[in-house]
């Protein structure tokens, strides 16, 4: 198979799988434990989070363990914004965030009376910085950004958003999506300044089941699950010392190899570009994206034909306008006022360094026989 | 105390049928021992318009709440009931002891409950009358139970006891589905495709009794796996009260793109529907049916006008019957969700009429518009081609 998905969810390292190899069978003492076997796994695990800590540039104090970014996500807006009376009136998202977050939002806003306002997003797939001045206030909650975004690759403005947050809205937080971020940019959270910020494991060629939250020290969050009183109460439920373990590999991995990985996928993404060879074909992602997501149309052919197709020749994308969502086309695509043609036609191809570029080759070769072959 | 569980199913329309009724009988005994056997062993016995259903083995009777399920989905029986049989019933101190421990067995001793009993004495030989019984049993009961009094006229339950081989007691009646036992009408081809309706359909004339046979075109890459997954996913819960479905997939994509390419594009839709309708006529006929099914009702979509409806109809050699030609969506989606196939349904996976929908559809098209539409076709071909790609499903799946 080829598989072009890697945004979509990702295979574990092969040092992930000697990790879980070399510590499965043995390392499954409860770290609350009070013996020795809880202990030496509650080490490994501080150990892992610190290295992990250490790597994103954060105290290991500030990181919370969850299931996935999702828990991470409820968390962090629940757990802000729903038990305390109100901290301010309103919360800031666009159309760009993940439905994890747009859900959460509406679900806070709704239950505890916020207003929920979304921000325009541009052509260029980014938040409207005219627009966000103009919603910014004094009663703004919550801003949540999208660091990468998931469908398009594009990459906030982080170093013009945030200080524009933070001159017009001093007392909102700031929630940071950067589920995608990890790996496709450098992310330093200490010289970040953001309130939370968000991680997910399987995204890293980690396993599915690990998200981390940050939650920048002295912002006060009420825990959403309790219990055991796991990490110092904010998280109840068993640890994981493993699944900790293999974000820490994974997350060292993508952060000290960036250079070489990021240089690597700039080659296969143009190797696929070419290999489309005359395709009329139309690019949705900006062209400053992080060169592993790639996000592109190809009017006159449904997305989900062209993916029924490549599905069945074991070539693996993804859509942007899923058929299977409540919504015809994709939200993002959408707020970026994209025509009719495209989001329609919209698919999103993510690239790994480890891709073969001969089979990423063949992959385009395919998509355009099968795209001159439907096209109307 | 001793006492053994079983069902009691009363038949319906059936009982009515006179000459034919053995006939029916036996294809409903047929039906349900092919259901049941899927749980253990069953004996199935008859007698007046009453089925009485014992499990034999350890599996079936620890099955016995899925009997009742199927006894009560099976096409002919009209309402089941879950029956203790008592062995020792020798004399009236031996009837109180059933009726009490069955009252242990079944009744909430919090539940404050009026009750009556009625007695049938199947087995004239014995020493007691059936009022005497009822009296007796009434009266044993009120003492021993306080949450229990007496009420002729409006009692919450009515305790039945039969006294044949054995005492019988049951108090309680589940509705069945009704209709007539699959196998008794004929046999239909059901248009099926992944949405609301034609399940309905199919299950609306199972209850008539028909058997059923379904066709569904697929059209790859134009629809997903997904989508026919979906389809093969209602047609095996359809199977549970059509006892059997075979499912003919047709690889309809080539006879889709030639259309597309070839014929007026508002005219898309009746010519792909016509096309459609001929290849099941043909299948139909193969496969020895009387009829076609489909699961259109007026005017629900745009090619379900009555122009449409004519234009479709006219190419099919059968009749083909619509059950839900006259009902709203409402009634529709009640009925899905009463026969489990409402959820899957509404799972969006496109099909191949919304993957080819013109813009702007012709919804009220002339027969001449359509045979002028085709006119290029060599539509004997088609049929034939389509007739050759087709890939089947048996449903229930042989483990």
């Amino acid at each position: 198979m080829t598989y072009l998905d890697h945004s979509a969810s990702s295979a574990l390292f092969p040092e992930v799988m000697e990790l879980y190899l070399r510590e499965l069978p043995h390392l499954f003492a409860n770290p609350s434990s009070a013996h020795q076997a809880g202990l030496e796994s509650e080490r490994k695990l501080k150990q892992s989070l610190q290295n992990i800590a250490r790597t994103l540039h954060c105290s290991p104090d500030e990181l919370w363990v969850c299931s996935g970014a999702t828990e991470a996500i409820n968390t962090a807006i629940k757990g802000y914004l729903l038990f305390k009376q109100h901290r301010g009136k309103s919360i800031l998202l666009s159309h760009l965030d993940h439905p994890a977050v747009v859900e959460t939002a509406n679900f806070v806003a709704k239950t505890a009376n916020y207003q929920l306002t979304y921000l325009k997003a541009g052509a260029d797939g980014r938040i409207d910085q005219e627009d966000l001045e103009q919603k910014l206030s004094e009663e703004t909650a919550m801003v949540c950004l999208i660091h990468v975004n998931n469908e398009t690759g594009a990459l906030a403005k982080l170093d013009e958003l945030i200080p524009q947050i933070r001159a017009k809205a001093p007392k909102a937080k700031i929630l940071l999506d950067s589920v995608q971020a990890l790996g496709k940019t450098n992310i330093k959270l200490k010289s970040l300044d953001v309130d939370f910020a968000i991680f997910s494991g399987h995204k890293i060629h980690a396993p599915k089941g690990i998200g981390l939250l940050y939650v920048k020290k002295g912002v006060s969050l009420t825990p959403l699950l309790h219990g055991g009183g796991q990490q110092k109460g904010r998280r109840s439920g068993t640890e994981n010392p493993l699944l900790v373990m293999a974000f820490d590999v994974a997350c060292q991995k993508v952060c000290q190899e960036f250079d070489a990985r990021t240089e690597r996928c700039r080659q296969i993404h143009r190797s696929f570009l070419e290999a489309l060879g005359d395709l009329p074909y139309v690019v949705n992602s900006p062209s400053d994206a992080v060169p592993q997501i790639l996000n592109l149309s190809f009017p006159g052919v449904r997305s989900e034909t062209l993916l029924n197709a490549l599905s069945a020749e074991g070539i693996y994308f993804s859509m942007a306008s899923s058929c299977h969502s409540k919504a015809p086309y994709s939200e993002v695509l959408l707020a970026m006022g994209l025509e009719r043609s495209r989001l329609e036609s919209a698919i999103r191809v993510s690239f790994d360094p480890d891709d073969e570029v001969s089979a990423v080759q063949l992959a385009a070769e395919r998509i355009r026989n099968w795209v001159l072959k439907l096209r109307r | 105390m001793e006492a053994q569980a079983l069902i009691l199913a009363r038949l319906g329309e059936i009982a009515l049928k006179g000459l034919n009724r053995h006939t029916f009988e036996q294809r409903l005994f047929k039906n349900l021992q092919k259901r049941l056997s899927a749980h253990g062993q069953f004996k199935i016995h008859q007698s007046d318009s009453r089925i009485w259903i014992t499990p034999i083995d350890t599996r079936a009777q620890s099955s016995l709440q899925e009997a009742l399920a199927i006894a009560s989905s099976v096409f002919g029986i009209v309402s089941v009931s879950p029956v203790w049989r008592y062995t020792d019933y020798s004399d009236l101190a031996a009837l109180k002891r059933a009726a009490i421990d069955y009252v242990q067995r079944e009744l909430d001793p919090q539940q404050q409950k009026k009750f009556k009993v009625e007695t049938r004495r199947g087995n004239k030989k014995y020493p007691l009358n059936s009022p005497t019984i009822s009296m007796e049993l009434g009266a044993c009961l009120l003492e021993h139970f306080a949450q229990l009094s007496v009420d002729v006229h409006e009692p919450d339950f009515i305790l039945h006891a039969e006294v044949r081989d054995a005492l019988y007691l049951y108090h309680q009646k589940q509705e069945g589905v009704k209709g007539l036992p699959v196998g008794t009408s004929g046999k239909g081809m059901l248009l099926l495709s992944g949405g609301i309706d034609s399940p309905v359909a199919a299950y609306m004339m199972a209850s008539r009794g028909m058997l059923l046979e379904a066709v569904y075109f697929h059209a790859f890459p134009y629809t997903s796996d997904r989508a026919k997954e979906k389809v093969l996913d209602l047609a095996r819960i359809l199977s549970n009260y059509s006892s059997q479905l075979k499912v003919h997939v047709v690889d309809f994509t080539e006879t889709q793109v030639y259309l597309r390419d070839h014929c007026p594009s508002e005219m898309m839709t009746i010519v792909m529907r016509r096309m459609m309708m001929r290849i099941a006529d043909a299948l139909a006929t193969k496969r020895r049916c009387h009829c076609l099914i489909t699961g259109e009702s007026l005017g629900q979509v745009a090619s379900q006008t009555s122009e449409a409806l004519m234009c479709t109809d006219v190419v099919s050699t059968k009749p083909v019957y619509r059950p839900l030609i006259g009902l709203d969506k409402d009634e529709t989606v009640r009925l899905a969700r009463k026969i489990g196939t409402f959820e899957t349904s509404i799972l969006p996976y496109e099909d191949c009429c919304t993957v080819f929908v013109p813009k702007h559809p012709r919804t009220r098209p002339s027969l001449e518009q359509a045979r002028a539409a085709e006119k290029n076709l060599d539509i004997e071909a088609m049929v034939q081609a389509d007739l050759n790609r087709i890939e089947l499903f048996n449903f229930p799946e042989l483990d």
